[in-house]
């Protein structure tokens, strides 16, 4: 699947979605632990601690789910149960279809790349 | 030499499973509050709607807002939302709107050019929504 990461866009396998900044960090960290996933691969090479290697592999493909899991637990409460109007993390005074929108197909595209 | 603590093979397809239910189930319930903020819209404006019936300069200004809302609805889920989606969230608001509205023009019996003209206002719906489309354009007196 081609995935190609625009300004507040992302583009997967054609399909062109809208998405908001915090799910741009998410994609971010994502990157990030698969950084740090293939840099400790390499310590721990495939032949020489194959046990290791393979611990290393689980760890972080363990992280990776419990950073989206919480992604969408802290877009479910910020978004719907409407906590990102306290913190003043939004432009407007109120959570409008717009952000839901935004919600929806972050939720979308975690899915279908998940 | 550092050494990662052990993570079973199980485990891992438990978790995926896990939060991919959780990704499935917040996904819905997003779906369903946007469906219910816009059904409810739309709801609202045509209970309006039926209710200042009697005034009919009232009644054609209160019908232009009212098909002006489910435009504004559907241009704001398409800017956001792949069709399919927009489908999923528009699908209580145009029901309501072409069951109730639609259905109230007719009962009228003498509103015919009026809800051909809906229907033709309609007709970019048909991406969203093609066999809800046809069968309305089956409503229209001939």
């Amino acid at each position: 699947m081609k995935i190609k990461l625009l300004k507040n866009n992302i583009q997967i396998g054609g399909i062109r979605y809208k998405v908001n900044l915090s799910f741009l960090i998410l994609c971010e960290w994502l990157s990030e632990y698969t950084k740090v996933g293939r840099i400790l691969s390499h310590i721990f090479e495939k032949e020489a601690y194959p046990f290791h290697h393979q611990q290393v592999q689980g760890l972080v493909c363990s992280k990776m789910w419990e950073l989206v899991e919480l992604f969408a637990v802290k877009g479910k409460e910020l978004i719907l149960d409407f906590k990102a109007v306290g913190f003043g993390r939004i432009k407007s005074k109120t959570i409008n279809a717009k952000h839901i929108c935004l919600l929806s197909n972050c939720l979308s595209v975690v899915t279908k790349i998940s | 030499m550092l050494v990662p603590e052990r993570v079973d093979k199980l485990d891992l397809k438990q978790q995926r499973e896990k939060t991919l239910a959780f990704l499935e189930s917040t996904h819905q319930q997003v779906v369903a509050k946007l469906s219910a903020i816009l059904g409810f819209k739309a709801e609202a404006q045509i209970s309006e709607y039926l209710k200042g019936e009697k005034d009919r300069a009232q009644t054609s200004k209160t019908s232009n807002s009212l098909v002006g809302l489910f435009l504004q609805m559907v241009e704001i889920t398409d800017e956001y939302l792949v069709p399919e989606d927009v489908r999923q969230v528009l699908k209580a608001a145009f029901q309501s709107l072409t069951q109730k509205y639609i259905t109230a023009l007719l009962l009228r019996g003498k509103e015919a050019g009026e809800v051909e003209l809906l229907i033709e206002k309609l007709k970019f719906i048909r991406k969203y929504f093609p066999e809800e489309y046809e069968s309305l354009l089956q409503e229209v007196p001939r």
